[in-house]
């Protein structure tokens, strides 16, 4: 499970964000030392003092570049999991439709199709635990599907598809999570939709009853 | 406008004078002044948006309106405010720093301010139009910038003014890198140049190779919107993101570089210290420029159409060249005899400041953690902390520190402070809160969110920051008129700096120098305080007005 979306944000997050924000301590008490220890007192004066110290700056540099090694490894690594994963395939398929200003959720192997509408917020039904395949396009301009829950976006575009795979892990109904996040005209900000995770057995059930009532 | 003739009716000249004159101060204050009036009117916008933010509902404004409200904020904040100005400011004070009687082809300098000018008018004219001004961000991103899906003259106009405030820049930068090349003075070879006139030098390297990439998709964006169809095929929308980006990314440094070199030569002068690791410095500028012009996809890791981790790698890199700078600004102090004074707290200010945009910028240059903030207000705290910590913070740092040599008077030191302190409270308030926001799920130009969101809270915060921020330059502007009038004289060099601006009269008069000390390093006037001597003895020495032995630069 490590390397789904929520998985590889964890996987990276949790080591950028201790050593942000250590670097950030370290600078501030750094500044405050220096600034009370070589705060002016008295006399007005120009102290001189080394300005150069050549060996120090390249050994710096030689860290500062391990480090960005470091950084740049572990988000390759990630990301190289991320989309070997979304790869792999999944039995769940979901086609997304991006159109100003709704979602249109449709299941091509199960015949089912939620279309928003200005009255109607669309549902995206999952099966918890299960990877679902998305394949996304749009209508007239550029979309983003973004579930912050699942730590993930991917933006849509008309003539064109792009696709991804989301794990969903908790049960339950997400009244409007699923938001638009690349800015798409006059009502961008109403572009939402309901994410509901069903058990895989639910979801079974919940195919079957919406796939006949599709199917009359 | 009325900031520019406020400050320039002080001086001698006729506003007609300073409007049209070849004198490199004129057009740069002129320049700078005008760029910082488009600071206030866009700031002002964006106290509009925190306003309508501050709680869930169309409260202040309908939709529509927010959306050209935050589209002409940051067209403001780049196009007339941020990029004007960190070149204006090199065309004011590099020749000085240089020993230069004045710029080169000072003409094509002017012609850049009028070019900004107008280009102001044009943007902001959009407001006049029937469908209002443009509405599809800073960015006008196709396909929604398509004559369809944007419809009216508001948009046209746009672009219009991007042009022309675009090459306004450009025709500046060519002549500061003219003058880098021809006017500097005797003795003072390329690594003698002041630390300042390095970052306008890596600055115009960067606006000419990536400026004419916007200038030329603008006018293929205006043609598409005229039926010739550009952009209309498969690939378009991404084409169009390219060629943005290859142009926006590179600008985020050119609105930054040049306040790395004023908060570099700040820290040096209140420090009694020369600036530590000089080389190094310059080095790494040139280092960071130049890999700088090739991160710009990074802003589309979400559009699966690119090589992210090929733009992930040299984004992540930066942190090299950004970490030698911030060692060299700290190891200048060290040792030294730091004094707090207005311009010092600006200086670091922006250094804390800075280091908080620039540390989240190492996590959004990694796809994993780029999807789920991009296009959040995560992204949007980010760059609040380069370009308002950095950019902005940076400016006030270089008025602090200049404004005296531009006007010949002090700015008080006590309102100096006050608004430092203010504005740093207030950068803390307004944008910290917004990175929660952002991964708690708020969508980046968003005109409105749920109750039900949880987002409320934060959203108040941030607006109570801003409106700090709006009191801090109130002090500001206060602290000027005041001053204008009633500052203390400040004389030629009230902070004993290094370089030879301070070698000049305050304010400069036309040719700027009488004579010039000689230039052993980028820190000449240090060199004779080191050695003993008074710079101001050797300048009442020195008063003979013979320019054409002792001046050497015109």
């Amino acid at each position: 499970m490590s390397d789904t979306t929520n998985g590889v944000w964890d996987r990276v997050f949790d080591v950028y964000a201790p050593l942000g924000l250590g670097v950030f301590v370290l600078v501030v008490l750094s500044l405050v030392f220096v600034l009370i220890r070589w705060r002016a007192r008295g006399r007005d004066e120009f102290p001189g003092g080394r300005d150069e110290r050549n060996p120090v700056e390249i050994a710096y540099a030689a860290l500062l570049t391990v480090v960005a090694a470091g950084l740049i490894v572990l988000t390759l690594n990630a990301n190289d999991d991320l989309e070997a994963q979304f790869d792999s395939g999944a039995d769940v398929k979901v086609d997304v439709t991006g159109a100003r200003w709704n979602w249109r959720f449709e299941y091509p192997d199960l015949g089912i199709v939620d279309q928003g509408t200005r009255e109607h917020i669309p549902t995206l039904t999952v099966p918890a635990g299960e990877p679902v395949d998305f394949t996304g396009t749009s209508v007239d301009v550029i979309h983003s599907f973004w579930i912050p829950e699942e730590r993930f976006k991917r933006d849509v575009f008309a003539q064109r598809e792009t696709d991804w795979q989301m794990t969903f892990d908790e049960e339950g109904f997400m009244s409007g999570v699923g938001r638009c996040a690349e800015f798409c005209g006059l009502r961008h900000s109403d572009m939402r939709f309901n994410v509901h995770v069903l058990s895989p057995a639910a979801f079974d059930g919940w195919a079957r009853r919406q796939g006949r009532e599709a199917g009359t | 406008m009325s900031g520019a003739t406020a400050v320039l009716r002080n001086g001698s000249a006729s506003i007609v004078d300073a409007l049209t004159g070849t004198d490199h101060k004129r057009i740069g204050l002129a320049t700078t002044a005008t760029a910082f009036a488009f600071f206030l009117i866009g700031g002002s916008l964006a106290l509009l948006m925190r306003s309508e933010l501050a709680s869930p509902g169309m409260d202040i404004v309908s939709e529509g309106t927010y959306n050209e409200l935050f589209t002409i904020h940051g067209s403001t904040m780049f196009f007339l405010f941020a990029a004007p100005a960190a070149v204006a400011i090199g065309v004011y004070m590099v020749p000085l720093q240089l020993g230069a009687s004045g710029i080169a082809w000072p003409r094509l300098a002017l012609l850049g301010y009028w070019l900004l000018a107008a280009g102001g008018v044009i943007m902001y004219a959009g407001f006049l139009t029937a469908h209002g001004a443009a509405t599809f961000g800073w960015t006008a991103y196709y396909p929604l910038s398509d004559s369809n899906e944007t419809p009216g003259m508001g948009a046209d106009f746009w672009i219009v003014a991007v042009v022309l405030a675009t090459t306004a820049v450009l025709l500046q930068a060519v002549c500061v890198l003219a003058t880098i090349v021809r006017r500097r003075a005797p003795g003072m070879s390329l690594l003698r140049m002041p630390l300042f006139a390095w970052s306008e030098v890596v600055t115009c390297f960067m606006v000419v190779a990536s400026f004419p990439v916007l200038i030329v998709t603008m006018i293929l964006l205006f043609l598409d919107r005229q039926g010739v169809g550009i952009f209309t095929g498969s690939g378009g929308a991404v084409t169009y993101q390219h060629l943005f980006w290859f142009y926006g990314h590179p600008v985020v440094y050119v609105v930054f570089f040049p306040l790395v070199g004023v908060v570099g030569e700040v820290i040096a002068t209140f420090s009694r210290r020369r600036f530590f690791g000089f080389k190094p410095t310059v080095l790494s500028l040139l280092v960071f420029s130049a890999i700088s012009m090739s991160v710009w996809a990074h802003h589309m890791f979400t559009t699966q159409a690119v090589a992210n981790n090929y733009f992930s790698t040299t984004s992540t890199l930066l942190l090299v060249p950004a970490g030698i700078e911030y060692f060299a600004f700290l190891a200048t102090m060290v040792g030294g005899r730091i004094r707090l004074g207005a311009p010092m707290l600006f200086a670091l200010g922006f250094v804390l400041l800075f280091l908080i945009g620039g540390l989240t910028g190492i996590f959004i240059g990694s796809p994993p953690l780029d999807y789920n903030v991009h296009d959040t207000y995560f992204v949007v705290a980010h760059f609040h902390y380069t370009v308002f910590g950095g950019t902005v913070f940076g400016l006030f740092a270089a008025i602090y520190y200049w404004f005296p040599k531009l006007t010949g008077r002090m700015l008080d030191e006590r309102l100096g402070r006050l608004h430092a302190v203010l504005m740093f409270v207030g950068a803390l308030v307004t944008f910290i809160p917004m990175f929660f926001l952002g991964v708690d799920g708020m969508s980046r130009r968003v005109a409105d969110y749920l109750p039900t969101d949880g987002l409320t809270t934060l959203n108040v915060v941030a607006t109570v920051g801003a409106f700090t921020i709006f009191v801090s330059v109130v002090v500001f502007l206060v602290n000027v008129v005041r001053s204008l009038r009633l500052g203390e004289p400040a004389g030629p060099d009230p902070w004993k700096g290094q370089t030879l601006e301070w070698f000049a009269d305050s304010p400069p008069p036309a040719g700027n120098f009488a004579s010039l000390p000689p230039v052993r390093s980028h820190a000449p006037l240090l060199d004779l305080r080191e050695d003993g001597v008074d710079p101001a003895a050797l300048r009442r020495r020195a008063s003979i007005p013979d320019r054409a032995t002792v001046g050497g630069a015109s």
